[in-house]
C-alpha cells in the first residue's frame, strides 16, 4: 500500500447484514495493525454501531443540518471505535423528505474538504445497495473505491440487488477498469442457497472470497454491542474475517464487473440454468456508456409510454429541447398580478435569472429612455433561497417561513412557484395553499423548474391555476367591456399595443375590464366574468388553447379574431366589435379618419420606395398587413420565406395572387440563393442568423408586431430612413484586426 | 404597499462559477442543466465584454478559420458562449451522462478548445453523475474541470472561489506536473541559472479576478501600468483572458496578490500548498489614491522593488484631482458631507467608503438619503423608483445598458482620477 488510503466499499441490500460484516473487517483489519476509518453510507446510521459499543454516533448530516457549514468541524463525528477504528455515519434526511443520494453526496464533500482520509491507510464503506442512484454511488466512484465487495445471501432479492451494483460499477468503468473483489456470502441456511450463488458467482466471473456462517455468536455480539472480533472466541465466525483481512492486506485480485441481464438473471437463479455467460449487452461491449441502464429502465418507461416512446425518451437526440422553464415563465407571468407577491421557491439562482428577465427591460427603458417601469423595476418578487441544507433535508420549512413573512405584508395574493430543485427533492408545495387567509389566497403553480415544461408550459401552469382560484363566477355583468387575454409579458410592443387599443376603444366608449393576465390585479382577475365580451391579443396556438380552455371552463364569449395587425384588419376589427356594442356609426368615423393619415402617408412613402424589391423571411405567420402597404406604396415582393417550425398550414398570405411567392425554408442556404438570384433592394427578416452579403438594406422585424391601423406604415417608413442613409462607415474595412486580435 | 420592503435578487454560485471560468480564453464552459439556467449567462457573457473568437478544429490547409455559431445549433442554439445539456425530467430521473457524453461528442468536433468546463446547475448536481472520468476519457486529456455541485443559494463570490480554486487542481496542477519532469524545462531552468548575471525580472499574479466585475479589462489594464512602474511584470491574471499557457506559467511569479479574499484566497492558498508559492492579500483592493499606494507599497516591499515612480505617478494625478476638487469645492462646498450609500461585495466596499471618507470627507448614509449611490443598476433604478433624488454611479454588474469601450476603471491612480470625475458630475447634477 502507498500514501493513498486504500478504500474498500462493502455493498447489499438492506437487512443482509453488511454492516455487521464491515464493522466485523475493519476490526480484522484493525487486528493487523491497519489504522482504520468505517464510514457508514446508510440512512439509518447503526453501521459502527457494534464499532463503538452501542454508542449512537452523531451523523454527519445531522452535524451539517444544526451547524452552519463554516463552523462544522469533523470532531463532531469522528468516533473513535474499538481497537481506535474511526467511525463515521453519513446519515440522511427524515424519511419521506429531501434526498438521501444527495445527502451522501454533502456527507462526502464535508469529509474531503475535512481531509480526514488522509489520517487512515484503510477506509472502508458500508453502503446500501437497494438504491443505485447517483448519491449512493458516489462509493463506487473511481476517485473513491479502489475495490468492491459484495454481500449476498442466497434470497434472489439479495442476488438481484448485488447484480444490480454491478451495473452501476460498470456504468463506471466499462470493460477497462478491474474494481470488484468479490463475493462475500452471508449464509442464511436457505434451500438451495449454497448452489444459487455459486451459480450466480460462476455466472458474474467473481470469486466468493468469504462464506460468514450463520452463528448465534453474531446474535451474541450484537447483545453485547460489539463485533464477533472484539469477543475473542475462537471459531469459523472470527477466521472468516481474518482471513479477508488477509486477502486485503496482501493483494487482492481485483475483476471486471460483468452483470446479467434481468432474464439471465432470473434464468440463473430461479432456474438454476448453470451456462450463463453476462450477456454482451449488459457488458455494454466494452463501450463506457449508460446502455445497461437503459436496458434495465426500458420497462418501466415502456408501460409508462409505450414501446416507440420509450425508444424516443432514451435518445436525447429525439427529445425536443425545452426552450427555458416551466419555472421561468410561470414567474415572470405572475409578476403581472401587480398587487400579489410571487414567491421563487429555488435556489437564489433561478430567482435572480427571472429578476433579470423582468428588469432587463426596465433598465433599458429606463437608461435609454428615461422611461419609469415601476413592475418591470422593482417587481413583487422573492425567493425562498433553498439551499444545499434544503438540498438534503427539505425546504418545506423555509418555503413556510418565506410565505409567511409574505402574508404578513398583506398583499392581495401570494403565488408560489416551484423550481426543478423543490421538485427533485419531493417538497410538498402544495401543502402551502393552507396557509391561505381570509384576505389573501396562497396560489402554488408546481412548474418544477422544466420538469413540467418549458418557458411556455409555465404561462399556461400559472394562467389555469390563477384563473381556477380567482376568477368568480357570480358577478354582475359590467356592458361595455372587455377583457383583453393572452398579451406577451415582455413583448418589446405589449405596452404600445394596449395602449393603441384602448385609444380605439375609448374612442366607442368600451372600457377595458382585465388583461388577462398582463399588467393586471387580483380583483381584476376575480371580476374576469364581469366583461361580457373577450378578445385574445394574438391567435398564437398558445393563446388559442388558451381560449378554448376559458370556454370551456367558464363559457365565456370571446371575439372571432385577434387584436388586429394593419390596416385593413383593424377596419374590421372594429366594424364587428362596433356591430355586438351598437355603435358602427362610431367606427365608420374612427375608419374615415385613420384613412386619410393612411393615404397621406402611403402617397409620402410611394416617392421614396416605389420601384424597390423586398425579400422577406419569417416564421408562419399573416404577412398581408405588411404587403398591402408595401403595394399600396409602389413596393414589389420578390420572395417570402418561411420558417414553419410547427409545420403548420402556411398562413402567411390570404391574397391568392401572392401564394406562389411564398416558399418554406429550413436553411440558410435557400435564402442565400434567393437574395444572389433575385437581387433585393430591402431584405426583411427575423431570423436570427447572419444573413449573406449583397448589396441590398436589411432590416429586422420583431417576433410582435405592432397592432392597430399604421402597422405597416411604421416598417416602411423606417425602410426610407435605412435606405436615405446606406452608406458603410470605413470601420468595416477592420475586420482583419478584430480576426487578427480576438481569434 | 409591499414594495419598498423587497430587494432586488442577486446572482449566487452558480453564476459566480460560469463567469470566472467564462473569463478563460479558449475555453468552454458546458452548463450540465436546462435552458432555464443557461439563457442568461449565454446571453450576458456574449455581450459583456469583446469576446475571444472561437475556431474550428484545424483543417488539412493547418490554417485556423472562426466558429460560425450560425451554423451551431446543437447545444449551443446560435449563441456563442456557454452551450448546455437542456436537462428535462427524464434526465433527472435516469441521468445525464449520455447527454453530456454527446455534447462532448459534439463539441470536441466542431470547437478547437483548450480547457472544458462542465457546470452541473442545482437539478443536475442532486442526481451525482460521474462526469469528471467520462469527460477526461471521451477527450483523453486532463484539460477538464468539473463543478459537480453549483451550490444552492451559496454566495457568488463562494462559486468564483471555488471555480479557480479547482481549475488550479484539474487542470493547472497536472501541467505543472508533467513540466516539472518535461525535459525542455529541465534546460530551461538550466538556461535560467546560466543567466544570474542579469538582474531577474519579478512576477506576479494577480488572484481573484473574474469577467463579471464592472470595469475588469480597464482594472487589468490599469493594475499592470502600475506593477510596471515599479519594475514588476504582471504574469497572469487568473481568470480574466488567461490561457492554458498562462495557467501552465502560474509557478513562474515570484508573488500571487489576491485582489478580493473572498475569490482569491482559496487559490492563493493553494498555489501555496502545492507550489509553496507565497500571497499577498489586499486589506482593501487598490480603489482610490491612499488605498493603491499602500497594496504596491506592500508589494515593492516584499519583492525587493521600489515604489517611486508609482508614487510620482500618483502626485501628478492627485494634482489633477486637487484642482477639480477644489473648484467644486470654493463654488458648492462639495463633496465635504454629500452623503453616499456604496453597496457591492463587502472587500470593495470598504474600499470605495474609505475613499470617499477619507480622501473627500463624505459621510455614509442609508440609501434613502443619500445624494450618491453606488452599485449596480438594479439597486439604482429601485431607488429612483422610489424617487429619490441622487446620482447613481454603477460600480457593479447589471448596468443599465451602457455600452464600454475605452477601457475604465476605478482601481489604482487612474481608476481613483475617474471616480473623481464621477463623484464631481453626480454632485454637479444635483446642484
Amino acid at each position: 500500500m502507498n500514501g493513498k488510503p486504500f478504500e474498500l466499499a462493502i455493498y447489499g441490500k438492506g437487512g443482509i447484514g453488511k454492516s455487521t460484516i464491515c464493522a466485523n473487517l475493519s476490526a480484522a483489519l484493525s487486528l493487523r495493525g491497519r489504522s482504520v476509518l468505517q464510514i457508514g453510507c446508510d440512512p439509518k446510521h447503526d453501521s459502527t454501531r457494534l464499532l463503538m459499543r452501542g454508542k449512537a454516533l452523531p451523523t454527519v448530516l445531522d452535524h451539517l443540518r444544526t451547524v452552519p457549514k463554516e463552523m462544522a468541524e469533523v470532531e463532531a463525528v469522528l468516533g473513535k471505535g474499538w481497537n481506535d477504528i474511526g467511525c463515521i455515519e453519513a446519515g440522511g434526511p427524515r424519511p419521506g423528505v429531501g434526498c438521501a443520494g444527495r445527502g451522501i453526496i454533502s456527507a462526502f464533500e464535508f469529509l474531503e474538504e475535512k481531509k480526514v482520509k488522509g489520517k487512515y491507510e484503510i477506509i472502508t464503506y458500508d453502503v446500501l445497495g437497494d438504491v443505485v442512484c447517483g448519491g449512493f454511488a458516489v462509493p463506487i466512484r473511481r476517485e473513491y473505491a479502489d475495490a468492491v465487495f459484495l454481500v449476498t445471501s442466497g434470497e434472489f432479492m439479495a442476488l438481484y440487488a448485488a447484480n444490480n451494483i454491478l451495473r452501476g460499477i460498470r456504468n463506471f468503468d466499462g470493460d477497462r477498469h478491474r474494481r470488484v473483489a468479490g463475493i462475500i456470502f452471508n449464509r442464511r441456511l436457505l434451500a438451495g442457497e449454497d448452489e444459487r450463488v455459486e451459480r450466480f458467482a460462476r455466472a458474474v466471473r467473481l470469486p466468493i472470497c468469504a462464506v460468514v456462517p450463520r452463528s448465534d455468536l453474531f446474535a451474541k455480539a450484537e447483545e453485547e454491542k460489539c463485533t464477533v472480533m472484539a469477543m475473542d472466541v475462537p471459531g469459523p465466525e472470527r477466521s472468516v474475517f481474518l482471513h479477508l483481512a488477509e486477502q486485503i492486506d496482501t493483494g487482492l485480485p481485483l475483476y471486471e464487473a460483468m452483470p446479467l441481464t434481468d432474464e439471465e438473471l432470473e434464468d440463473c437463479i430461479l432456474r438454476g440454468s448453470t451456462d450463463n455467460e453476462p450477456s454482451e449487452r449488459e457488458r455494454g461491449a466494452g463501450k463506457h456508456s449508460s446502455e445497461t441502464v437503459h436496458a434495465f429502465i426500458s420497462k418501466d418507461i415502456a408501460a409508462d409510454h409505450g414501446a416507440s416512446e420509450a425508444v424516443k425518451l432514451e435518445d436525447p437526440q429525439k427529445r425536443l429541447p425545452l426552450f427555458g422553464c416551466a419555472f421561468n415563465g410561470a414567474a415572470t407571468a405572475a409578476i403581472n398580478l401587480t398587487d400579489a407577491i410571487v414567491i421563487a421557491h429555488s435556489p437564489r439562482s433561478c430567482a435572480f435569472y427571472t429578476w433579470q428577465n423582468i428588469s432587463s427591460p426596465g433598465r433599458r427603458n429606463l437608461f435609454n429612455r428615461g422611461i419609469l417601469m415601476p413592475s418591470a423595476i422593482s417587481p413583487n418578487f422573492a425567493t425562498s433561497g433553498i439551499d444545499g441544507h434544503d438540498a438534503v433535508f427539505g425546504g418545506m420549512d423555509r418555503l413556510r417561513q418565506t410565505v409567511k413573512a409574505a402574508l404578513d405584508k398583506e398583499p392581495a395574493a401570494v403565488i408560489v412557484v416551484s423550481s426543478c430543485v423543490s421538485g427533485i427533492i419531493g417538497d410538498d408545495v402544495l401543502s402551502v395553499e393552507d396557509m391561505s387567509t381570509s384576505r389573501t389566497p396562497v396560489i402554488v403553480i408546481p412548474a418544477d423548474g422544466d420538469i413540467n415544461g418549458d418557458y411556455m408550459s409555465g404561462i399556461e401552469l400559472f394562467q389555469r391555476k390563477t384563473a381556477k382560484r380567482l376568477i368568480k363566477t357570480d358577478v354582475e355583468i359590467r356592458p361595455r367591456t372587455v377583457n383583453i387575454v393572452g398579451e406577451y409579458g415582455i413583448g418589446y410592443y405589449t405596452e404600445d399595443n394596449f395602449n393603441t387599443i384602448r385609444s380605439l376603444l375609448d374612442d366607442m366608449g368600451i372600457s377595458i375590464g382585465c388583461r388577462f393576465l398582463g399588467d393586471t390585479t387580483v380583483s381584476r382577475v376575480e371580476n374576469f366574468m364581469a366583461a361580457p365580451l373577450n378578445i385574445l391579443a394574438a391567435d398564437s396556438p398558445d393563446n388559442l388553447k388558451l381560449k378554448n380552455w376559458l370556454q370551456e371552463q367558464y363559457g365565456c364569449k370571446f371575439y372571432d379574431s385577434c387584436l388586429p395587425v394593419g390596416f385593413k384588419a383593424s377596419e374590421e376589427f372594429l366594424l364587428g366589435i362596433g356591430e355586438i356594442f351598437g355603435c358602427k356609426e362610431v367606427v365608420s368615423s374612427i375608419t374615415e379618419r385613420e384613412k386619410k393619415t393612411f393615404l397621406r402617408k402611403t402617397e409620402a412613402l410611394r416617392s421614396k420606395l416605389a420601384g424597390k424589391r423586398v425579400l422577406i423571411t419569417t416564421i408562419n405567420t399573416s404577412m398581408d398587413w405588411l404587403l398591402d402597404t408595401a403595394l399600396q406604396a409602389g413596393v414589389e415582393c420578390v420572395w417570402i420565406g418561411v420558417l414553419n417550425y410547427l409545420r403548420q398550414e402556411l398562413r402567411v398570405t390570404d391574397e391568392p395572387s401572392r401564394k406562389e411567392l411564398v416558399h418554406e425554408i429550413t436553411d440558410r442556404q435557400s435564402i442565400v440563393d434567393a437574395v444572389e438570384t433575385l437581387k433585393p433592394d430591402i431584405v426583411l427578416s427575423n431570423y436570427l442568423g447572419e444573413l449573406p452579403p449583397g448589396d441590398y438594406m436589411a432590416d429586422n422585424m420583431p417576433m410582435t408586431q405592432k397592432v392597430g391601423f399604421h402597422s405597416g406604415i411604421d416598417v416602411l417608413e423606417r425602410w426610407v430612413r435605412l435606405l436615405e442613409d446606406r452608406k458603410e462607415g470605413e470601420w468595416i474595412n477592420d475586420k482583419k484586426f478584430f480576426e487578427e486580435y480576438y481569434t | 404597499m409591499t414594495k419598498s420592503s423587497l430587494k432586488s435578487i442577486t446572482p449566487d454560485s452558480i453564476t459566480g462559477m460560469i463567469f470566472t471560468l467564462e473569463g478563460l480564453k479558449n475555453t468552454i464552459v458546458l452548463l450540465n442543466g436546462p435552458m432555464g439556467c443557461r439563457f442568461y449567462h449565454s446571453t450576458t457573457s456574449q455581450f459583456l465584454r469583446i469576446r475571444p473568437v472561437l475556431c474550428l478544429p484545424e483543417g488539412k490547409d493547418g490554417k485556423r478559420y472562426p466558429v460560425d455559431y450560425n451554423t451551431l445549433n446543437e447545444w449551443f442554439f446560435r449563441q456563442e458562449r456557454v452551450p448546455c445539456t437542456y436537462l428535462d425530467g427524464y434526465d433527472y430521473v435516469y441521468g445525464t451522462r449520455d447527454k453530456v457524453s454527446d455534447a462532448i461528442d459534439y463539441i470536441s468536433a466542431n470547437i478547437d478548445f483548450e480547457i472544458i468546463a462542465i457546470i452541473n446547475s442545482p437539478g443536475a448536481a442532486l442526481i451525482g453523475d460521474d462526469l469528471l472520468e467520462l469527460v477526461r476519457e471521451k477527450l483523453g486529456c486532463s484539460r477538464v474541470v468539473m463543478l459537480e455541485s453549483s451550490g444552492y443559494s451559496s454566495t457568488f463570490e463562494e462559486g468564483c472561489s471555488q471555480a479557480s480554486a479547482l481549475l488550479l487542481k484539474h487542470v493547472a496542477r497536472p501541467l505543472w506536473e508533467m513540466r516539472e519532469t518535461s525535459p525542455d524545462h529541465l534546460m530551461e531552468r538550466k538556461d535560467m541559472s546560466g543567466k544570474t548575471s542579469g538582474k531577474k525580472v519579478k512576477r506576479v499574479n494577480l488572484l481573484g479576478l473574474n469577467i463579471w466585475q464592472r470595469y475588469i479589462s480597464g482594472d487589468v489594464e490599469e493594475l499592470s501600468r502600475l506593477f510596471e512602474l515599479c519594475g514588476i511584470e504582471l504574469n497572469a491574471s487568473l481568470c480574466v483572458d488567461c490561457t492554458l499557457e498562462d495557467l501552465k506559467r502560474l509557478p513562474e511569479a515570484d508573488l500571487n496578490v489576491v485582489l478580493y479574499p473572498e475569490t482569491g484566497l482559496q487559490a492563493a492558498k493553494y498555489l501555496e500548498e502545492v507550489l509553496g508559492m507565497p500571497y499577498y492579500v489586499c486589506e482593501y483592493p487598490p480603489i482610490g489614491f491612499k488605498a493603491t499606494e499602500n497594496v504596491f507599497k506592500d508589494i515593492c516591499d516584499i519583492l525587493g522593488c521600489s515604489d517611486k515612480a508609482l508614487l510620482e505617478d500618483s502626485g501628478k494625478t492627485r494634482a489633477t484631482a486637487y484642482a477639480a476638487i477644489r473648484d467644486v469645492s470654493r463654488s458648492y462646498g462639495k463633496p465635504r458631507g454629500v452623503r453616499f450609500f456604496v453597496d457591492c461585495t463587502p472587500s470593495l466596499k470598504k474600499a470605495y467608503e474609505s475613499f470617499f471618507e477619507s480622501y473627500l470627507g463624505m459621510e455614509k448614509s442609508e440609501p434613502e438619503e443619500a445624494e450618491l449611490v453606488f452599485s449596480n443598476a438594479n439597486v439604482i433604478s429601485e431607488l429612483m423608483l422610489e424617487n429619490k433624488r441622487f446620482c447613481g454611479i454603477e460600480i457593479s454588474l447589471p448596468g443599465m445598458g451602457y455600452t464600454d469601450l475605452v477601457p475604465k476603471t476605478h482601481m489604482g491612480i487612474r481608476g481613483a482620477l475617474f471616480l473623481i470625475e464621477q463623484v464631481i458630475n453626480g454632485l454637479m447634477s444635483k446642484i
